[in-house]
Protein backbone atom coordinates (compact mmCIF):
# COMPACT_ATOMS: atom_id res chain seq x y z
CA UNK A 1 0.00 0.00 0.00
CA UNK A 2 1.63 3.23 -0.75
CA UNK A 3 -1.21 5.67 0.18
CA UNK A 4 -3.32 3.94 2.40
CA UNK A 5 -1.37 2.94 5.90
CA UNK A 6 -2.57 1.19 9.09
CA UNK A 7 0.40 2.82 10.72
CA UNK A 8 0.26 5.76 12.85
CA UNK A 9 1.01 9.28 11.12
CA UNK A 10 3.82 10.35 13.12
CA UNK A 11 5.47 13.72 14.14
CA UNK A 12 8.63 12.29 13.06
CA UNK A 13 6.96 11.52 9.89
CA UNK A 14 5.96 14.98 9.29
CA UNK A 15 9.52 15.82 10.24
CA UNK A 16 11.06 13.61 7.77
CA UNK A 17 8.92 15.25 4.87
CA UNK A 18 9.59 19.12 5.87
CA UNK A 19 13.67 18.33 5.89
CA UNK A 20 13.30 17.14 1.91
CA UNK A 21 15.76 18.73 0.03
CA UNK A 22 14.26 20.71 -2.79
CA UNK A 23 15.89 23.88 -3.96
CA UNK A 24 12.96 24.55 -6.37
CA UNK A 25 10.06 24.68 -3.91
CA UNK A 26 9.33 27.80 -1.70
CA UNK A 27 6.57 26.41 -0.57
CA UNK A 28 5.55 23.36 1.46
CA UNK A 29 2.16 23.21 2.47
CA UNK A 30 0.69 20.50 4.71
CA UNK A 31 -2.84 19.35 6.00
CA UNK A 32 -3.72 16.95 8.72
CA UNK A 33 -7.06 15.71 9.36
CA UNK A 34 -7.91 14.59 13.03
CA UNK A 35 -10.15 11.78 14.44
CA UNK A 36 -12.56 15.25 16.61
CA UNK A 37 -14.72 14.60 19.75
CA UNK A 38 -17.88 14.99 17.90
CA UNK A 39 -21.04 14.59 20.30
CA UNK A 40 -23.96 12.45 19.21
CA UNK A 41 -27.04 13.04 21.59
CA UNK A 42 -25.01 12.29 25.31
CA UNK A 43 -22.16 10.71 23.53
CA UNK A 44 -19.51 11.51 21.73
CA UNK A 45 -17.03 9.87 19.14
CA UNK A 46 -14.42 8.33 20.63
CA UNK A 47 -12.62 6.42 17.57
CA UNK A 48 -13.12 5.99 14.31
CA UNK A 49 -12.09 2.76 12.19
CA UNK A 50 -11.99 3.27 8.57
CA UNK A 51 -12.97 0.71 6.40
CA UNK A 52 -11.42 0.74 2.38
CA UNK A 53 -11.78 -1.03 -0.54
CA UNK A 54 -7.70 -0.65 -0.82
CA UNK A 55 -7.55 -1.70 -4.18
CA UNK A 56 -9.60 1.00 -6.38
CA UNK A 57 -8.34 3.74 -3.18
CA UNK A 58 -5.00 2.99 -4.09
CA UNK A 59 -5.76 4.06 -8.00
CA UNK A 60 -8.08 6.75 -7.24
CA UNK A 61 -5.37 8.12 -4.80
CA UNK A 62 -2.70 7.88 -7.76
CA UNK A 63 -5.33 9.48 -10.11
CA UNK A 64 -6.30 12.33 -8.05
CA UNK A 65 -1.97 12.37 -7.43
CA UNK A 66 -1.50 12.75 -11.67
CA UNK A 67 -4.35 15.43 -12.41
CA UNK A 68 -3.31 17.73 -9.44
CA UNK A 69 0.37 18.23 -10.43
CA UNK A 70 -1.25 18.37 -13.96
CA UNK A 71 -3.32 21.06 -13.51
CA UNK A 72 -1.62 23.22 -10.50
CA UNK A 73 2.29 22.58 -11.79
CA UNK A 74 3.16 21.94 -8.34
CA UNK A 75 6.46 19.78 -7.60
CA UNK A 76 5.57 16.79 -5.12
CA UNK A 77 2.46 15.61 -3.50
CA UNK A 78 2.15 13.27 -0.62
CA UNK A 79 -0.42 11.69 0.42
CA UNK A 80 -1.44 9.24 3.73
CA UNK A 81 -4.81 7.76 5.00
CA UNK A 82 -5.27 5.59 8.04
CA UNK A 83 -7.35 2.49 7.36
CA UNK A 84 -8.38 0.60 10.56
CA UNK A 85 -8.76 1.95 14.45
CA UNK A 86 -7.79 5.53 14.90
CA UNK A 87 -8.17 7.21 17.62
CA UNK A 88 -9.34 10.28 19.18
CA UNK A 89 -6.95 13.27 18.50
CA UNK A 90 -4.91 11.43 16.15
CA UNK A 91 -4.03 11.90 12.75
CA UNK A 92 -6.16 10.00 10.23
CA UNK A 93 -5.57 12.14 7.02
CA UNK A 94 -2.68 14.04 5.55
CA UNK A 95 -1.70 15.73 2.41
CA UNK A 96 1.50 17.15 1.37
CA UNK A 97 2.22 19.78 -1.51
CA UNK A 98 5.36 21.09 -2.14
CA UNK A 99 5.35 23.98 -5.09
CA UNK A 100 7.71 27.04 -6.55
CA UNK A 101 5.09 29.13 -4.80
CA UNK A 102 2.55 28.96 -2.34
CA UNK A 103 -0.61 29.90 -4.73
CA UNK A 104 -0.27 26.52 -6.97
CA UNK A 105 0.07 25.19 -3.51
CA UNK A 106 -3.30 26.19 -1.95
CA UNK A 107 -4.90 25.69 -4.71
CA UNK A 108 -3.54 21.98 -5.25
CA UNK A 109 -4.13 21.01 -1.39
CA UNK A 110 -7.79 22.28 -1.50
CA UNK A 111 -8.29 20.26 -4.51
CA UNK A 112 -6.62 16.93 -3.54
CA UNK A 113 -8.65 16.78 0.07
CA UNK A 114 -11.82 17.39 -2.12
CA UNK A 115 -11.53 15.11 -4.57
CA UNK A 116 -10.18 12.35 -2.46
CA UNK A 117 -12.89 13.36 0.16
CA UNK A 118 -15.38 12.61 -2.97
CA UNK A 119 -13.53 9.99 -4.66
CA UNK A 120 -11.45 7.54 -2.78
CA UNK A 121 -13.72 4.11 -1.74
CA UNK A 122 -12.91 4.99 2.16
CA UNK A 123 -15.83 4.68 4.88
CA UNK A 124 -15.91 5.74 8.77
CA UNK A 125 -17.38 3.68 11.19
CA UNK A 126 -17.66 6.10 14.59
CA UNK A 127 -17.02 4.20 17.56
CA UNK A 128 -19.17 6.12 20.64
CA UNK A 129 -18.48 6.33 24.07
CA UNK A 130 -21.37 4.45 24.93
CA UNK A 131 -19.42 1.49 22.53
CA UNK A 132 -22.29 1.80 20.20
CA UNK A 133 -21.33 2.75 16.40
CA UNK A 134 -22.66 4.03 13.16
CA UNK A 135 -21.41 4.20 10.05
CA UNK A 136 -20.79 8.41 8.84
CA UNK A 137 -23.10 8.58 5.92
CA UNK A 138 -22.95 11.19 2.87
CA UNK A 139 -21.12 14.08 4.67
CA UNK A 140 -19.00 14.81 1.65
CA UNK A 141 -22.12 15.78 -0.65
CA UNK B 1 -17.52 -17.02 -12.36
CA UNK B 2 -17.41 -13.33 -10.78
CA UNK B 3 -16.48 -11.85 -7.04
CA UNK B 4 -19.02 -9.44 -5.45
CA UNK B 5 -17.63 -7.65 -2.66
CA UNK B 6 -19.11 -5.96 -0.03
CA UNK B 7 -18.08 -2.62 2.21
CA UNK B 8 -19.39 -0.85 5.24
CA UNK B 9 -22.76 -1.07 6.30
CA UNK B 10 -23.51 -3.15 2.92
CA UNK B 11 -20.94 -6.23 4.14
CA UNK B 12 -23.18 -6.27 7.84
CA UNK B 13 -26.55 -6.33 5.86
CA UNK B 14 -25.16 -9.35 3.41
CA UNK B 15 -23.43 -10.50 6.43
CA UNK B 16 -20.73 -11.61 4.24
CA UNK B 17 -17.39 -9.37 3.11
CA UNK B 18 -17.68 -11.24 -0.60
CA UNK B 19 -19.47 -13.84 -2.26
CA UNK B 20 -18.99 -15.74 -5.77
CA UNK B 21 -21.38 -16.03 -8.74
CA UNK B 22 -22.24 -17.92 -11.70
CA UNK B 23 -24.11 -17.18 -14.88
CA UNK B 24 -24.55 -13.59 -14.52
CA UNK B 25 -24.57 -12.18 -18.18
CA UNK B 26 -25.06 -8.37 -17.44
CA UNK B 27 -24.74 -6.14 -14.44
CA UNK B 28 -28.44 -5.96 -14.45
CA UNK B 29 -29.02 -9.53 -14.23
CA UNK B 30 -26.15 -9.75 -11.91
CA UNK B 31 -28.34 -6.89 -9.15
CA UNK B 32 -31.64 -8.52 -9.78
CA UNK B 33 -30.12 -11.62 -8.30
CA UNK B 34 -28.51 -9.86 -5.14
CA UNK B 35 -31.65 -8.05 -4.81
CA UNK B 36 -33.28 -11.19 -4.26
CA UNK B 37 -30.98 -12.50 -2.32
CA UNK B 38 -30.03 -9.78 0.15
CA UNK B 39 -33.46 -7.62 -0.36
CA UNK B 40 -32.68 -4.95 2.64
CA UNK B 41 -30.38 -3.80 -0.36
CA UNK B 42 -33.09 -2.33 -2.22
CA UNK B 43 -33.52 0.56 1.05
CA UNK B 44 -29.56 1.16 0.45
CA UNK B 45 -27.76 3.82 -1.44
CA UNK B 46 -24.70 2.66 -2.92
CA UNK B 47 -22.29 2.88 -6.25
CA UNK B 48 -21.02 -0.13 -7.91
CA UNK B 49 -17.62 -0.76 -9.33
CA UNK B 50 -16.76 -2.86 -11.95
CA UNK B 51 -12.88 -3.76 -11.73
CA UNK B 52 -12.94 -0.91 -9.48
CA UNK B 53 -14.07 1.57 -11.74
CA UNK B 54 -17.36 3.05 -10.76
CA UNK B 55 -20.05 1.90 -13.20
CA UNK B 56 -23.40 3.32 -13.79
CA UNK B 57 -25.02 1.55 -16.70
CA UNK B 58 -25.81 -2.30 -17.56
CA UNK B 59 -22.74 -3.66 -18.35
CA UNK B 60 -21.88 -6.92 -20.14
CA UNK B 61 -19.67 -9.27 -17.26
CA UNK B 62 -16.70 -11.53 -18.01
CA UNK B 63 -15.49 -14.26 -16.06
CA UNK B 64 -12.86 -13.21 -13.04
CA UNK B 65 -15.03 -9.91 -12.50
CA UNK B 66 -14.56 -7.82 -9.49
CA UNK B 67 -17.73 -6.46 -8.64
CA UNK B 68 -17.74 -4.00 -5.53
CA UNK B 69 -20.85 -2.15 -3.74
CA UNK B 70 -19.95 0.83 -2.29
CA UNK B 71 -21.65 2.91 0.18
CA UNK B 72 -21.43 6.99 -0.18
CA UNK B 73 -18.12 7.69 0.45
CA UNK B 74 -17.25 9.65 4.29
CA UNK B 75 -13.14 9.19 4.31
CA UNK B 76 -10.73 11.96 5.05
Amino acid sequence: MKYLTNKKITRKFIYEILNKKDDKSGSFIIFTGKVRKDKIDKNFVKEIIYESYEKMAEKEIDKIIKKAKKKFRVREIIVKHRIGKVKLGEIAFFVAVFSAHRKEGFSAIQFIIDEIKKKVPIWKKEILSNEKYRWKEEENV
Amino acid sequence: MVRILFFGKLKEITGKREIKANNYRTLNELKKFLFQKYPDLKKETFFIAVNQKIIDKNVRLKDNDEIALLPPISGG
